[in-house]
């Protein structure tokens, strides 16, 4: 009986430092907790490597021993512009190149260090790479939150949750990589979603949005990010991904309408494709020929 | 280290029957939460068939009980044969397989996400001695177990019914169960009945995504096996009015009560 290949996959996420009253102080520890339960669970069908990374002069935050390190961030986007307050938000293209020069796996994964998995996601991203998708992403579902520790996350898993609009889980073939054009946006603020999307929809042969999957989740939704005074962190992740946008138009040409809605437009005006029928190849809407 | 038994009925059924899907995809997602719950949860994997039926292949994390001898038609009159078992032989063949503290009966079509039993012993933790967990109905497109994890994945739709028994061990003595059968109506209400009468702290869960089922085919429904609904009606009435007079009277707004409402229709 022929053996199918394993698909490797090499997952990055970026832990930070925080104090006792961010939400992340709750999530991060889920995170780290539901990734190699998730790596587990695929063992005997997917290759599956964790990296975390962190900034050069942040004391090592506690990891499962699963976690690989890769070379330490060396900057962020406070250091490259200039913001009313200081605030250490990382490089989205700094996280990635580590994660390419770190790994040879197949397919690459970013998700937001706040995103916990359901123990089946690494099962599901390769079933979903084996329908021919070379570019991905999974919305989340954003669960109560009531629980909070790690020996709760049964129930977390358990919670059908809502669904949640924004983007925080990305999944890349490797060989496209090299021809993103990041800039300097940033995680940690908004656009950042629509930067890697943007993207992924140009360079891929197959991209899609998995809108209704439950496949990761968040604790609560406290949007910490809309702060107002880091406005100045959104308007410029904007305009840089603007750039970004006319860069990936310029070079690969103009998007379809409808793509270029998905891509551009914001609440009632944003127009999405219907996954369930159509993906996007390099930039343009063509039905699935997905039968799953 | 908290221990459960949990019984399913598999069946033999022709290639019509949705259950030619659906059987194998429970006994691999009951085995992959057995699994998962590693030495967490001690697990012991349940099946019944009746004597007279071919061995249906299961995992070997399943042992088989004592056979099933008899269905409900050996005890009623119907219209036409269909061997549906009794819950009384089903649930007093776990009970007798064992000495797991949660006993667990579940219909045959009914698959688990891998958690299930670390959420169940979760649930039990905080005190619960009886609940009910609601399934999933995943859309009917889904066929093959390679297909599992995409199944898992389905946030599904909630459904009304109810195929998903948990109770502590200790209650089950007390239950009474009459010659109600698996496969037709009224089956929830007897045990519901039975659950809600006597545990201390009893609950239905109705929006956990903990259980799933594929396709909303409701076969039980279909009317030539009315006198089979009306058999499992009865027996629910009888059970029902008898715990009334001795344990009651019961509050007609909630559990079990109000199943008089629905019974005066």
């Amino acid at each position: 009986m022929k053996m199918e290949k394993k698909v490797s996959l090499a997952h990055i996420i970026s832990p930070v430092i925080v104090d006792n009253t961010s939400d992340l102080i709750i999530a991060q520890p889920i995170t780290f907790e539901s990734m190699p339960i998730a790596r587990e669970f695929a063992q005997d069908t997917v290759n599956i490597d964790l990296f975390a990374i962190q900034f050069h002069d942040e004391s090592r935050i506690t990891l499962p021993d699963i976690f690989k390190r890769t070379p330490d961030l060396t900057r962020s986007v406070a250091d490259i512009k200039t913001f009313k307050q200081r605030k250490k938000l990382s490089l989205i293209k700094d996280i990635l190149d580590t994660l390419y020069e770190s790994s040879n796996a197949q397919y690459l994964i970013y998700t937001n260090v706040d995103i916990a998995l359901q123990p089946y996601f690494y099962q599901v991203v390769d079933m979903f790479i084996r329908q021919g998708y070379d570019a991905f992403v999974v919305n989340r579902r954003t669960i109560t939150d009531k629980y909070t520790t790690v020996e709760q996350i049964p129930f977390m898993y358990a919670q059908i949750g809502e669904p949640h609009k924004g983007y925080d889980c990305f999944i890349i073939k490797r060989e496209l990589y090299p021809k993103f054009k990041l800039g300097t946006i940033c995680i940690g603020t908004a656009w950042i979603g629509r930067a890697l999307l943007a993207n992924m929809a140009t360079y891929a042969d197959k991209y899609r949005e998995f809108r209704n999957e439950h496949l990761t989740f968040h604790i609560g939704d406290p949007c910490t990010w809309r702060n107002e005074q880091f406005n100045d962190y959104f308007q410029e992740n904007r305009n840089e991904y603007l750039k970004i946008f006319q860069q990936l138009e310029t070079e690969c040409g103009q998007f379809e309408p409808m793509v270029r809605s998905y891509l551009l437009d914001s609440g009632d005006k944003r127009h999405i494709p219907d996954f369930n029928q159509y993906c996007i190849k390099k930039g343009k809407c063509l039905l699935s020929k997905n039968e799953a | 280290m908290l221990s459960i038994a949990h019984i399913i009925n598999p069946v033999t059924v022709a290639n019509t029957s949705d259950l030619v899907i659906a059987q194998p995809i429970t006994f691999e997602t009951m085995h992959m939460a057995r699994e998962f719950a590693g030495n967490r949860v001690n697990v012991e994997l349940y099946a019944v068939q009746y004597f007279d039926e071919e061995r249906i292949p299961l995992p070997g994390s399943f042992s088989r009980t004592c056979d099933l001898t008899r269905s409900v038609p050996d005890v009623g009159v119907f219209l036409k044969k269909k061997n549906l078992p009794l819950i009384k032989d089903i649930l007093d063949r776990l009970y007798e397989s064992g000495s797991a503290e949660y006993m667990i009966y579940t219909n045959v079509d009914i698959a688990l996400q891998p958690y299930f039993y670390q959420t169940v012993s979760r649930i039990i933790q905080q005190g619960y001695d009886a609940f009910i967990i609601n399934r999933r109905t995943i859309p009917g497109k889904y066929k093959t177990l390679e297909e599992i994890p995409q199944m898992l994945a389905e946030i599904g739709e909630k459904h009304q019914g109810w195929d998903c028994f948990i109770f502590h061990r200790s209650l089950y003595p007390r239950f009474r169960l009459g010659t109600a059968c698996i496969g037709s109506g009224w089956i929830g209400r007897v045990m519901i009945t039975n659950m809600a009468c006597f545990a201390k702290r009893f609950t239905v869960f109705e929006d956990l995504h903990l259980t799933f089922h594929i396709g909303n085919d409701k076969v039980w429904q279909d009317p030539q096996w009315d006198d089979y609904l009306e058999h499992n009606k009865n027996e629910c009435r009888r059970i029902l009015v008898d715990f009334d007079q001795k344990y009651g009277p019961f509050d007609r707004t909630i559990f079990p009560g109000r199943f008089f409402l629905k019974l005066e229709k």
